[in-house]
């Protein structure tokens, strides 16, 4: 799976997998009801949990792709929570439809085809409550395992109690939003007014939101690269952060000895021609420390990096991705590539 | 609490309604109905039917639209024999919890091939030859008409036969005769054409006639072997242009017991048990009423002179009532409890329409379609009450139960107002649309990088 090179962009892309997760459970829940003919009771609980399943699954799955998990770690792990899901989500909304019945004893709730967000909120509440928790004990589960099954590509460092906190209340804001768009789109003309429509748009609201709040894999999974992009030695890539973790400053440049991204001579590159680091914000940034013509280009921008002699210190600016430095006739990029990979 | 759960979600439900999220409950006829009004409430029930078109027999549900499509057929309540019948929207009431409907539509499918006789009991009384006639002339254009002839006798059928009679004081053939049964059209036309040229005197004994024709004309031994050899079944049409009247001293309200005599014959010879020939009946008048906002007290109801007569108990019928109209409520009343209709029209084109509505082809089983005026009276159960008020009193329910959660992909829109199933793969073509959505936002971040890059060189 090819992941985005730029860290933001992963607030786009494992909420679009989660959204489409979401939309592929309702259309399987509306197959299982067209062509199986689930029991009347069962209809809601089983999108319910479907929906829930499968975006705790993909979840799990990108967060775990994303960390650079093995393809066998990140099955057991998904084939674990995902069950549990499906059942604890199926069971909590079917009770949670019935309390709302049972709560308006006497009135209209109780009736079989009744469309009512008042009773059918705190099935999808519940759901998503459980998603949210499901989605956290995946996330936890390696490292409560880890004792038992020592794996440093199980351990997702950044879980903890908190975070599955977080993931518990994210699982109620998209259970929520779930209910209200389904019911509402549902509902009135101007948008839409179609519960087929809503429940899909619904599903696959969950699935986007609970992904975008819950599912993703923090910036700290993250970690950035200098990499050649265009000359000699095209491809090579060195990580700004070492295994233990910690920063390092990374020189480019044709010194035979102690350069961290060695370049020929005959690229033009200086001695010691560039450094790159991160600094005490998190900003990747690069500083010019040859007088020959050293470059960031970025769209519509270019800065000069070039050192100025009369400057007591190097020129530096923040390296994005999709920025070049461009020395001689070598290009040097950017790119954050997953932890765990390094 | 969690085993009392999963038996309320897994009770079963009614039956699932194909296409659609929907569940539909069996059909519950009401007891008094005269006959079965059987509701089609799953492909299970339209196979078992031998039906041909089973998609469109099956029920279907278009919440979206707020539109309900059902098939029902109608059957004898005692031998569950099927009874092929010529229905109209009009003959047919759709409730939707309790709601009359109004944009309602009813297709007949499977028009049924058995045979038809047309018992015509045509006034035959001095009335109808007035003046120049322009009454029993009107008649006689209206038999004659093309497409009257073509529904009496379909082309190339065969199964199709004619009882001409008429009546005054008794009840001959048309030219005065004994009555023939007509097979042809040649034969027909010469029948009709003896109408006009046989003026006819005497009193209008038109509840006597009526009777006959939907008893002793069925059982002369001719008819009762033609209808008995083709499985037939009789449509009986009575016009007139006055009062049932056997004397001059005859006031309004003596026919009050006359009506009623006759209104349980009628009714013994349509319902009565064991029966095999069930004629229906429908009700002509050539005129216009004699009192116009008055019609026939309801269903079942016993005939009084008030009821009949209005404030006109006491008129005497001939010179008197008779001159200010006919009596259209005796005809309405003869309808009801004969399973038809009454008509009152002026001219030949109004009673041939009134022929070719008694010569309707009937079909096998028919679908209904309504549609409620707000969908959003589909978000719960409902139930549906269909009734036949015309033909014969029939009514039976259905309970519809739409999914609380999820819904089918709404109909589409067809050549006419009603919309159909959408094709299969309607809802894949949403679920690729999300995706696609939602691959093109994940696709931005990534488009965008490129393409800086390349603008960078």
């Amino acid at each position: 799976m090819t992941l985005p090179p730029v860290p933001w962009a992963r607030h786009l892309w494992l909420p679009a997998a989660t959204g489409a997760a979401g939309a592929l459970g309702w259309w399987l829940s509306l197959q299982a009801v067209l062509w199986v003919g689930l029991p009347a009771g069962l209809e809601g609980p089983a999108w319910l949990a479907l929906v829930s399943c499968l975006v705790v699954g993909t979840a799990l799955w990108a967060d775990a792709v994303a960390v650079g998990r093995g393809v066998r770690r990140v099955f057991v792990l998904v084939a674990l929570c995902v069950p549990a899901c499906a059942l604890s989500v199926s069971v909590c909304a079917g009770a949670g439809t019935a309390l709302a019945a049972l709560a308006a004893r006497g009135g209209a709730l109780d009736q079989v085809g009744l469309v009512s967000l008042r009773g059918q909120i705190l099935a999808f509440l519940l759901a998503g409550l459980g998603a949210g928790v499901w989605l956290a004990v995946g996330r936890l589960l390696p490292r409560l395992l880890a004792r038992w099954w020592p794996d440093r590509s199980l351990t997702d460092p950044t879980a903890s109690w908190v975070v599955a906190m977080e993931h518990g209340a994210a699982g109620l804001v998209a259970g929520a939003a779930w209910g209200g768009i389904w019911f509402v789109a549902g509902l009135y003309e101007g948008l839409g007014g179609d519960l087929f429509a809503a429940a899909a748009v619904g599903s696959a609201t969950f699935g986007v939101l609970l992904g975008a709040l819950a599912g993703n894999a923090p910036d700290e999974a993250w970690t950035p690269w200098l990499r050649v992009r265009r000359g000699p030695r095209m491809g090579m890539r060195v990580p700004l952060i070492d295994e233990d973790g910690r920063v390092v400053e990374r020189f480019v440049g044709h010194y035979p000895r102690g350069m961290d991204l060695f370049l020929p001579f005959a690229s033009g590159a200086s001695e010691v021609h560039v450094s790159v680091t991160v600094d005490q914000r998190g900003d990747v940034v690069v500083r010019g420390h040859s007088i020959a013509p050293t470059t960031l280009a970025r769209f519509l921008e270019a800065v000069d990096l070039a050192y100025d002699p009369a400057s007591p210190a190097p020129v530096e600016a923040v390296l994005s991705p999709g920025d070049v430095v461009r020395l001689g006739s070598v290009e040097l990029e950017l790119l954050y590539l997953p932890r765990t990979r390094s | 609490m969690t085993v009392w759960l999963w038996a309320c979600a897994l009770a079963p439900i009614g039956t699932p309604v194909p296409r659609t999220t929907a569940r539909l409950e069996a059909d519950v006829p009401a007891d008094d109905s005269e006959w079965t009004l059987d509701v089609r409430t799953s492909r299970a029930d339209c196979a078992a039917a031998g039906v041909l078109d089973v998609t469109a027999c099956d029920p279907w549900l278009d919440r979206a639209s707020g539109e309900a499509h059902l098939s029902f057929e109608l059957r004898d309540p005692s031998t569950g024999t099927p009874l092929a019948r010529a229905l109209t929207a009009e003959q047919v009431t759709v409730l939707h919890d309790g709601a009359r409907q109004d944009d309602v539509q009813i297709l007949p499918h499977e028009p049924v091939s058995g045979g038809q006789l047309f018992v015509l009991v045509l006034d035959g009384s001095g009335s109808m030859f007035e003046g120049d006639g322009a009454r029993a002339r009107a008649v006689h254009d209206a038999l004659l008409r093309a497409d009257v002839i073509a529904g009496f006798f379909p082309e190339g059928d065969g199964l199709s036969a004619v009882l001409p009679l008429r009546f005054t004081e008794g009840i001959t053939g048309l030219d005065g005769g004994r009555a023939r049964l007509i097979t042809t059209r040649a034969d027909y036309e010469k029948a009709v054409r003896s109408f006009l040229a046989t003026p006819g005197r005497g009193w209008t004994h038109l509840y006597t006639a009526v009777v006959s024709a939907m008893t002793r004309s069925l059982e002369q031994p001719d008819v009762a072997a033609w209808l008995a050899s083709r499985n037939a079944d009789p449509t009986v049409v009575a016009l007139t242009d006055g009062f049932h009247n056997e004397r001059s001293t005859d006031t309004c309200a003596a026919n009050a017991p006359r009506l009623q005599a006759a209104l349980d014959e009628v009714r013994k010879a349509r319902l009565g048990d064991g029966r095999r020939v069930r004629p229906t009946l429908l009700t002509a008048g050539i005129g216009r009423p004699y009192r116009p906002d008055a019609g026939a007290r309801g269903l079942d109801q016993r005939v009084t002179a008030g009821a009949l007569c209005g404030p006109y108990s006491d008129f005497p019928i001939d010179g008197g009532l008779e001159k200010a109209g006919l009596d259209h409520v005796s005809l309405e009343w003869l309808a009801e409890a004969g399973g038809g209709t009454a008509f009152v029209r002026q001219d030949a084109q109004g009673l041939a329409a009134v022929f070719r509505r008694a010569a309707a082809p009937r079909h096998r089983w028919y679908e209904v379609r309504y549609r409620v005026p707000d969908p959003f009276w589909m978000r719960r159960s409902f139930e549906v009450e269909l009734r036949l008020e015309s033909t014969a009193r029939a009514m039976t329910r259905v309970r519809f139960h739409p999914s609380r959660w999820l819904d089918a992909p709404p109909g589409v829109a067809t050549d006419g107002a009603w919309r159909a199933p959408p094709p299969p793969g309607r809802s894949l073509g949403l679920l690729a649309a999300i995706w696609s959505a939602l691959a093109l936002a994940a696709a931005v971040p990534l488009a965008a990088w490129t393409a800086a890059r390349r603008l960078i060189g």
